[in-house]
């Protein structure tokens, strides 16, 4: 049997194990897809790190990595250090953990706020500056960091600028009562992540990054994107509204969106699936709003909702 | 539709040309692709435009006349005093106005929410429907044509029309349920065409309202308090040189049985349909015309020598002017006409609501007829035996001249107690020549208000042999020293006698009630009866100078040109601000950002329409079709239709030449399929 794509192989690997939150998946493959880094905000136990393993996983020749962030983490943990080598006086640097396909930042809000900016540059430009040296990273970088909403004590909130670097926030989400039952099932024995198996080459996965930049995306629908993000501008209770930055990676992820569907142009309807995911975190509200009670992601659907759409 | 509405509103309340208007602006809309994008803050503005139009309108209602009517009349005139919200409406681009537009504290709470950065959640509604029942609700009777009896087939055959029109409904159900509402509303109608009538000429107007010259029920024989309102009804300034009259007659009546009193025709008078005669006016010396109340009466009845005083006040058509018993003439009222009848009830139609003029009274002669023995000496049977025995009490026939008799008969009633608390309760039903109400007051009792005193001496002047009749009217004894005039209210409202004195051959006042009575009607005003009255004065102010047709040119020019300035600042504002709508057809698509193509799919929006909600701005088109789902059985045929369309609309790679060609068949079978459901459906 030949699976007709790299993209939707991909996808059916890691949903046998990711199981009941095939959408969520399909937003994540398409984020890498897209080149963006995706930030899962979960409760616990949702299978975050499971998801970040299996996307590792299915693609076989990828390296995988993942930092464990606690507040005593350091920049050079996850950079790398530059070592005085006794035996030719020079310094040779040892890579950190971001020199790597696929990056699992675990808990990424538990560590201080000078190690999280030390992803900041690796993340918006896939380089890591250390000493003063230069080391661009791999062609297929991409972090999936999460981090745990309901835990306050001993927490960095992500800085604005982080927040920005990341394309896309999920999160996953309770599975109904019966796909757990068969999640139960699933693991009696071994857990579905040992038995999966590489069903993409790297090479295919960059492949799949350049075919997504190919999907087409007509000219009325930028300007529906940038009249989607540049809603969000000027509103009493946004204190903080989304960047142009917001707007590129929303035609992005729409676009490898589009090519998760199988189609080869984009649609508004398959912008607004993915407007929240993108806009919703960049946006920092007023006070007063947050304390009413309202959210981001409300907001970011009322916007859709409320911006005139081609048809 | 609601052009319909309008003219047939314009027909009911017979402002036609209005109602023509009105349509032609409603209903333009659909002809023309002018629009404005109306937001939020346009919507308030019509709102309160609407306002100070209906606040306009109210005072304006107001000073013309009866304020009991200015509700109803303002009802009738809703659908033009709310036309800008409407315009808003329909043409405004968002086609809803927002609900919170009416609530002054709403909108507080909304900018300080916004303030603090919440979201507004705001609620819109189509205003059009609003202003359907409106036009509808100001045709009926509460407005201002209550006896109109077109308007309940009219307004079942617009509901069956709306209800048609819109195909959602089967005709055999709808038509039987609106024929009984409209039997139902038919019964509404007359009840609310007898409250209008009530509210107009009925009792529950001022005690003046309530005057009939043909009869009147008084309070004698029935339990409880009478209550007069303490509202300023006439005001008179007399001449430097002359006194105010004590008493001003409004209706006059000759027959009493059992607690009403009625006025029979003589049978001199009787030749005509009416007993009221018009008064020919006359030329004085001055050339300025003037009404003698006497109709043998000639220049002498405007003599110089004849007490006057000027007499000011709001007066409906038809309605008795109360004028002293011995008035003469009557001089510089606005009026159509006056009438007079045998009994001296003199009655008028005033050109304007409030009317003013000088009366002379003080005339030897009164205007009333003679006596008519037959009945100015009648006393009902049931109390002749009280009233014998009072007399005899009295002894009245021994008394020499009517002057003393009247003295006697005053000084008898010193002693009676002056109250407006009834307690004198009516004789049973069925029950005859038991003693009536007055014998109970003359013999039993010994107290009552001014109808038992005018009454009963009335009864006992007459059974002793001196023809007497019954007078209704004011009391004049409040004196305005600031503004030397004398104030009539009300509660100055009173009942006395009018005594046949042979020997002058004329009628004179017999006031047997007690002259404390108007201590004890005044002590209880209300606190705040200077500020109505001061209103009153200011109204009938305004009313008059604006009567004076000078006055009313100018206040007529000065009105037009605010009117006219500002509709055409309005006019400007909104030719400035003024948007052109793409082609019919496509409002909604032009609506959006961008514009751009069609496809033929886009045929299918009209049709779906009719089965789907209307489509939120923010809602793709393929997203908002695939809601018809639930409505056809073609749903592989929609599915297709929709990826197609979405190919040709956002793939901007040119598309395959089929593409278009095989959209335009699925929408034409997806049209098909919708209207057959919707031909099902019915």
């Amino acid at each position: 049997m030949t699976d007709p794509s790299p993209a939707a192989r991909l996808e059916s690997a890691v949903c046998s194990v990711v199981r009941g939150q095939h959408e969520v998946v399909r937003r994540v493959l398409a984020c890498m897809v897209a080149g963006g880094h995706v930030l899962l905000e979960d409760f616990p136990g949702t299978g975050k790190t499971t998801l970040a393993k299996a996307i590792a996983k299915a693609v076989s020749g990828a390296v995988f990595k993942r930092v464990q962030f606690t507040p005593d983490l350091l920049p050079s943990d996850i950079l790398g250090i530059s070592v005085l080598d006794p035996r030719s006086q020079e310094f040779r640097f040892h890579p950190g953990p971001v020199f790597t396909d696929i990056l699992l930042a675990d808990e990424i809000n538990r560590a201080s706020p000078r190690t999280q900016s030390a992803l900041l540059e690796a993340m918006g430009e896939r380089q890591a500056t250390i000493d003063g040296q230069r080391h661009d990273l791999d062609g297929l970088f991409f972090v999936i960091a999460t981090q745990n909403p309901v835990e306050f004590r001993g927490t960095y909130p992500l800085p604005e600028a982080q927040m920005d670097r990341f394309a896309m926030q999920c999160s996953l989400g309770y599975v109904s009562a019966a796909e757990e039952s068969a999640i139960l099932a699933a693991q009696a024995d071994t857990h579905p992540l040992d038995a999966l198996t590489a069903v993409v080459t790297r090479e295919e996965v960059l492949a799949l990054m350049a075919a997504a930049k190919q999907v087409r995306f007509s000219a009325e629908l930028r300007e529906y994107v940038v009249a989607l993000v540049g809603a969000t501008r000027g509103r009493p209770q946004i204190q903080l509204a989304a960047s142009p930055r917001a707007s590129l990676a929303l035609m992005k992820v729409s676009q490898a969106m589009a090519m998760f569907e199988g189609s080869e142009y984009v649609t508004p309807e398959i912008i607004q699936k993915m407007a929240a995911d993108v806009i919703a975190h960049r946006l920092v509200l007023e006070p007063e709003a947050r304390f009413a009670g309202l959210s981001a992601r409300q907001l970011v659907m009322d916007l859709i909702a409320q911006t005139p759409v081609p048809v | 539709m609601l052009g319909t509405a309008l003219l047939f509103w314009g027909g009911m309340t017979g402002n036609a040309l209005a109602g023509l208007v009105l349509a032609m602006i409603v209903e333009a809309a659909h002809w023309t692709r002018l629009r404005w994008d109306f937001d939020d803050a346009a919507c308030i503005r019509a709102w309160h435009l609407c306002v100070v139009a209906m606040a306009l309108a109210t005072a304006f209602i107001w000073i013309e006349g009866n304020p009991y009517l200015t509700v109803p009349r303002l009802l009738g005139w809703l659908p033009a005093l709310l036309l800008p919200l409407q315009f808003v409406q329909a043409f405004g681009l968002r086609n809803a106005i927002a609900a919170r537009t009416f609530a002054f504290f709403t909108k507080q709470q909304r900018a300080r929410n916004q303030r603090h950065g919440l979201v507004p959640t705001a609620a819109y509604f189509n205003f059009g429907h609003v202003y359907l029942v409106t036009v509808m609700v100001a045709a009926t009777p509460l407005g201002a044509r209550p006896e109109s009896w077109l308007f309940l087939p009219g307004l079942v055959v617009l509901t069956i029309w709306e209800l048609l029109g819109a195909a959602r409904c089967r005709p055999a159900q709808v038509v039987p349920l609106l024929l009984v509402a409209g039997g139902i509303g038919l019964l509404g109608q007359v009840a609310l065409a007898k409250a209008y009538n009530w509210l107009n000429f009925g009792s529950l107007r001022d005690y003046e309202e309530a005057l009939n010259p043909s009869h009147y029920r008084t309070a004698i024989g029935h339990l409880g308090e009478i209550k007069q309102s303490p509202g300023i009804l006439w005001r008179l300034r007399p001449d430097a040189h002359s006194p105010a009259p004590t008493h001003l007659r409004s209706v006059g009546y000759n027959r009493y049985r059992g607690g009403l009193w009625s006025n029979v025709t003589p049978p001199e008078s009787r030749a005509d349909d009416s007993d009221f005669k018009a008064l020919v006016p006359l030329l004085a010396s001055d050339a300025t015309p003037f009404h003698p109340l006497r109709g043998e009466a000639g220049p002498e009845a405007n003599r110089p020598g004849l007490r006057r005083f000027t007499l000011r006040g709001a007066a409906a058509a038809n309605a008795p002017l109360p004028v002293p018993g011995d008035a003469a003439s009557l001089r510089g009222f606005k009026v159509d006409a006056f009438e007079r009848n045998s009994l001296g009830t003199l009655r008028v139609f005033p050109k304007e609501a409030v009317i003013a003029g000088e009366v002379a009274w003080h005339d030897p002669a009164s205007a009333e007829t003679p006596p008519w023995l037959e009945l100015d000496l009648d006393v009902p049977a049931n109390d002749q035996a009280a009233l014998r025995q009072v007399l005899t009490e009295l002894r009245l026939a021994q008394q020499p001249s009517l002057a003393a008799k009247l003295e006697v008969l005053r000084r008898f009633f010193q002693g009676f107690q002056y109250t407006r608390y009834n307690t004198i309760k009516p004789p049973p039903i069925g029950t005859f020549n038991r003693p009536g109400a007055i014998s109970l007051f003359l013999t039993k009792s010994r107290r009552g208000h001014c109808e038992y005193f005018a009454t009963a001496a009335c009864l006992l002047l007459r059974e002793a042999g001196i023809p007497s009749r019954y007078a209704i009217g004011y009391a004049v004894s409040e004196h305005d020293a600031k503004r030397d005039e004398w104030v009539v209210r009300g509660l100055h409202g009173h009942a006395w006698s009018r005594v046949w004195d042979e020997g002058a051959g004329t009628w004179l006042d017999f006031d047997p009630t007690p002259p404390d009575w108007l201590a004890s009607e005044t002590s209880h005003g209300m606190s705040l009866q200077w500020l109505l009255d001061g209103v009153q004065r200011l109204r009938e102010d305004f009313a008059l100078w604006r009567s004076h047709s000078y006055h009313r040119l100018i206040l007529s020019t000065v009105m037009l040109g605010i009117g006219i300035a500002g509709l055409a600042w309005l006019a400007r504002r909104l030719w400035r601000s003024k948007r052109s709508l793409a082609p019919a057809g496509t409002r909604r698509t032009a609506a959006t950002a961008g514009g751009g193509g069609r496809t033929p799919l886009h045929q299918l929006e009209k049709p779906a329409s009719r089965h789907l909600p209307p489509r939120p701005p923010g809602q793709p088109f393929g997203q908002w079709l695939a809601g018809l789902e639930a409505h056809l059985s073609e749903k592989a045929a929609l599915d297709e239709a929709i990826r197609l369309h979405q190919q040709l609309r956002f793939d901007p790679a040119p598309p395959p030449p089929p593409a278009s060609a095989r959209l335009a068949v699925l929408t034409k079978q997806l049209a098909a399929a919708l209207k057959t459901r919707r031909i099902d459906s019915i």
